[in-house]
């Protein structure tokens, strides 16, 4: 098994799957793509880690899960936001935000 | 995702993993497409798919783990509210408890006894295909002509095997002796193939086989009861002999407790052919006319199914064979075959009291679950405001339902531990006081099915008294509550609709119990009021049996030895002896043979009638009254002309409107030299022989010196206290015969007793659910009024203030209170009518719709009712307007 690229950061799994849900309905597998691609092929999903995390977040109320047909005809889970989801998403972007910008300005300092 | 689908998620399980299967498919072939599409080989294609994954059990292990979590993580939240929430109302959480506990434990004690009676698996190898050939006309006792017996074994194709048994129905049990005193016992006959046709071993030694059958080999194999008795459960038993009517018989092997076929006190098991009757051509394949049915009916036959056969194709087959077989060889002694599937034989009067009582136990169960609905909706009431907030606050009201509801499971989990206590004490009451003629019920106790019903009842009690209310409570407009401040709860109409509903609910349900209970009650006591024929009081029974095999000379002398020493002690008015005390079994229908001067009487018109034989002063000692004629005295000798004594039922049935004295007539079997005539000597009053609850039978007594039998079961009656004569008599009779079976002695009363056992112990259980009921049904009315009375203290405050006499504002109350009543007692006794009819069949000497029984229960519950408001309407007409105000 290769080893991952990059080791997602504790927590910012969840943010990416919101913020990645918050442009519209996806199947688990579009969001691995999705954050692939926009993330240029940095940032890779685990399998392995998606999955419960998805289901996780449906106990939670941050997203609710329906059956749907993919473009090629397939059968899939999509997940969708929730209210819920949406203010969850907001406050982890913040949270997101005020990390970075406190670890930025620790490197900067140094 | 409410509570509710939830727990329903959680039981689906298998279509959650279905679908986390479907879920991880469809991305697997969305991967695998696109790896396809990047150029890689199908294999290679869908290799890196499935690798990306990783270890999948793992992962879905994980997956689950997640949908698990969440909900777990609700109900635990919610368990610890509950918690907290019961333990801040420790009295609320007492009575409500206890309360139900006593519903709980009473379903679940009930529940063990049907559980082991009817449910629990017979300890046969496939029992469903076990079924037992009997009469039609007398199931318990009759049976089939053993020549038939063969003949169905060689025609019919739809059994694996069938095997004869001989029961002994009771009048001649056999007599075992090993060391110690011998006894009378009922044992079993049978053939070889009759264990493995049951699909049972023994418990340790071996059964017989068809070659010691046929060699009339005296083996036997004990019953557990009887092993433990006779040789304190010792394993060296095998080997030893068991004497049998005086025959050495080795034991070859010990059957387990469980196994009680073809009775529940049957004591051992022997080969068919050893049994005393075997040779007697009346029993096997020889006819003598002058015998009827009477003897034939003892060969019963257990046969098992062929795997592939049904019960109906058996019954139709063997129908056929009997039709067939009655065509070729008519025979009178054959009685109308009926085959019936091996279930609990049990009596449909004994049945129908276990299903009334479960019955009665789930009405006190529902009267409990109103009386808690109704004190949690009282508490949800003031607990409106704590809805009100948190609504306000954004809880959903399903989280609320949830939660309240949550409450109730954890109350009713507490009860059911409770009750399950109470139930396995209630258990171990019932089968100390059951009757004997329940199968089984000493094997009931609280087991794996008992405990998954309990937990089924809790949850059921816990739906039934804490939806409702959760629901309602988590309903009200938090705006309505917020305003009133909170005072004004009790006002919701639909709140107090509900409360007053459950209140008469509990009423109409207590009416239909009490009354059931009331109708029992006045059987029992009709039944002790029964006119019986006889004294019972300060009269001794005492049974000796003679070992088979002793000659009739030395059975007569000592019964003549034991009559005169007897007669001799002090203390003693009269003693006398006859061939059976009761005559508790199915009757049968006969006739008299001849009757002087008459032609014959068909056999259709026979009724059933009875004759003994009696010795010294049976009568006598009886207290029965000669109404004409004279008694037997030793003038009636073996030569002296025949004589007997009828009773009035006898003399109505064949000399109506006659005078009785003098007529002639002559018995089922011949008497004298020359089968003479027997002359009507005199007439005794009508006997209660046959059972307290059934007509008199009537009777035909003859004398022991003519009639060739002697008597053995004595009646002593005494002047003093009878239990002085009852410690010499046994062993004054001890000292005359060492070969004697003797009974323990006891008395009259203490027999007629133990007739009524089964009527006592379905009417005590009966009354004390009712009294439950009755309780319960009392303190809901009461803690509702005073609820009521307590919420409305402003209201009454403000009517008193304007000028309402006090005396206005209590009948406001009581008439409250009454209306409620009213309507719950107007309902049950509607219900009570229907219901009770079921119970038809178990009552006695009074009508279903018994009006003196229906009066008095209602106005029982109306003045407990009356009763119940009173106190709370006291309180009422107290209210100071000035305290009640001062609210505002």
């Amino acid at each position: 098994m290769n080893k991952p690229k990059n080791d997602l950061l504790q927590g910012t799994l969840a943010l990416l799957v919101l913020k990645t849900l918050a442009r519209g309905p996806l199947h688990g597998y579009g969001i691995t793509l999705h954050i692939q691609l926009v993330s240029k092929e940095f940032l890779r999903v685990e399998e392995g880690s998606l999955y419960p995390a998805l289901h996780r977040m449906e106990q939670d109320g941050w997203i609710s899960a329906e059956w749907g047909t993919t473009e090629n005809n397939r059968r899939a889970r999509y997940y969708r936001l929730t209210s819920a989801g949406r203010k969850q998403l907001a406050e982890e972007e913040q949270n997101w935000e005020r990390l970075t910008l406190a670890v930025a300005q620790v490197l900067r300092f140094a | 995702m409410s509570f509710i689908s939830r727990l329903q998620g959680l039981l689906r399980r298998e279509r959650l993993d279905r679908e986390l299967d479907e879920e991880l498919r469809s991305h697997l072939e969305m991967r695998a497409a696109d790896n396809l599409a990047a150029g890689m080989s199908p294999e290679a294609a869908r290799i890196d798919a499935q690798r990306r994954f990783g270890n999948t059990t793992l992962f879905k292990q994980d997956t689950r783990a997640m949908d698990i979590i969440g909900w777990l993580d609700e109900c635990a939240r919610d368990f610890r509210y509950a918690l907290r929430m019961l333990q801040r109302s420790p009295g609320f959480t007492a009575v409500a408890v206890l309360t139900l506990a006593l519903g709980i434990g009473a379903n679940t004690a009930i529940f063990s006894v049907i559980e082991a009676v009817f449910l629990r698996q017979l300890p046969y190898k496939n029992p469903s295909k076990l079924v037992v050939f009997t009469d039609a006309e007398e199931p318990q006792s009759g049976g089939l002509l053993y020549k038939d017996f063969q003949a169905c074994k060689s025609q019919s194709r739809s059994f694996e095997s069938i095997a004869a048994y001989y029961r002994d129905t009771g009048f001649s049990r056999v007599t075992v002796a090993a060391s110690g005193e011998p006894e009378s016992v009922q044992g079993a006959f049978v053939s070889a193939d009759f264990f493995p046709t049951l699909g049972v071993s023994p418990l340790f030694g071996r059964t017989f086989n068809s070659e010691e059958e046929l060699r009339e080999e005296n083996v036997v194999i004990l019953s557990n009861g009887l092993w433990l008795r006779r040789f304190a459960g010792s394993p060296e038993a095998l080997g030893k002999n068991l004497q049998i009517d005086g025959i050495e018989s080795k034991i070859i092997g010990v059957m387990p407790a469980t196994f009680q076929f073809p009775n529940k006190d049957q004591q051992f098991w022997a080969p068919i052919t050893t049994n005393r009757y075997w040779r007697d051509p009346a029993l096997t394949t020889k006819i003598d006319p002058r015998n009827t049915r009477f003897f034939f009916g003892r060969w019963q036959a257990v046969g098992r199914l062929k795997e592939e056969v049904r019960f109906q194709q058996a019954r139709t087959e063997i129908d056929t064979v009997f039709a067939r077989i009655a065509e070729s060889d008519p025979d009178k002694n054959r009685g109308p075959v009926a085959l019936v599937p091996v279930a609990v034989n049990l009596g449909a009067n004994a049945r129908l009291a276990l299903f009334i009582l479960l019955g009665a136990v789930v009405f006190v169960l529902l009267i409990a679950c109103s009386n808690i609905a109704n004190l949690v909706l009282a508490r949800g009431a003031s607990r409106n405001r704590e809805m009100a907030v948190r609504t306000a606050l954004g809880a959903r009201r399903i989280r609320l339902t949830q939660q309240l509801f949550t409450e109730s499971v954890l109350l009713a989990l507490l009860s059911g531990c409770l009750g399950l206590v109470l139930a396995s004490i209630g258990v171990h009451v019932l089968i100390a006081f059951g009757p004997p003629d329940i199968p089984r019920l000493d094997e009931a106790r609280v087991d794996g099915r008992v405990l998954a019903f309990t937990l089924g009842v809790s949850f059921f009690a816990a739906i039934i008294f804490g939806l409702l209310p959760a629901w309602k409570t988590s309903q009200s407009d938090p705006n309505e509550s917020l305003k009133s401040g909170g005072r004004g709860a009790s006002g919701s109409p639909v709140l107090r609709r509900t409360r007053n509903l459950l209140v008469v609910t509990e009423f109409a349900l207590a009416i239909v119990l009490l009354t059931g209970a009331g109708l029992l009650v006045r059987s029992f006591l009709a039944v002790q009021a029964v006119e019986l024929g006889f004294q019972p009081e300060r009269l001794l029974t005492m049974r000796i049996t003679m070992p088979a095999g002793v000659p009739d000379t030395r059975r007569m002398a000592v019964h003549d030895q034991v009559l005169q020493r007897v007669a001799a002690l002090p203390d003693v008015k009269a003693v006398g002896a006859i061939s059976r005390l009761f005559e508790l079994g199915e009757t049968r229908n006969l006739g008299l043979r001849a009757i002087e001067g008459r032609f014959p009487e068909p056999a259709e018109r026979w009724t059933p009638l009875t004759w003994t034989s009696i010795s010294g002063g049976y009568l006598q000692a009886m207290g029965t009254f000669l109404l004409r004629g004279r008694y037997f005295s030793e003038q009636d000798g073996p030569d002296s002309p025949l004589v007997a004594l009828i009773d009035e039922r006898m003399a109505q049935r064949y000399w109506p409107g006659e005078d009785p004295l003098g007529k002639r007539f002559k018995g089922q079997d011949p008497r004298g030299r020359n089968d003479d005539w027997l002359t009507v000597i005199g007439v005794v009053q009508d006997m209660r022989r046959n059972g307290l609850e059934r007509q008199p039978l009537p009777h035909i007594f003859e004398w022991y010196k003519q009639s060739g039998g002697v008597p053995f079961d004595l009646v002593v009656s005494t002047s003093g206290n009878p239990r002085m004569v009852a410690s010499t008599l046994r062993s004054m009779v001890r000292g005359l015969d060492q070969d004697a079976i003797l009974s323990p002695v006891t008395t009259m009363e203490q027999q007629l007793s133990d007739q009524l056992s089964p009527r006592r112990f379905q009417t005590s259980l009966l009354g004390l659910f009712s009294v439950m009921a009755l309780l319960l049904a009392s303190v809901g009315i009461y803690a509702l009024m005073h609820y009521s009375v307590s919420q409305r203290t402003h209201e009454l405050g403000v009517r008193i203030a304007l000028g309402a006499q006090r005396r206005d504002v209590m009948r406001l109350v009581m008439r409250e209170g009454g209306q409620l009543a009213l309507a719950g007692v107007g309902i049950g006794v509607a219900a009570a009518l229907a219901i009770t009819r079921l119970m038809s069949s178990l009552l006695f000497g009074v009508d279903v719709t018994d009006p003196v029984t229906f009066g008095s229960v209602a106005v029982l519950l109306i003045a407990v009712a009356f009763l119940a408001c009173y106190i709370p309407a006291q309180k009422a007409m107290r209210v100071d307007p000035m305290v009640a105000l001062r609210y505002e």
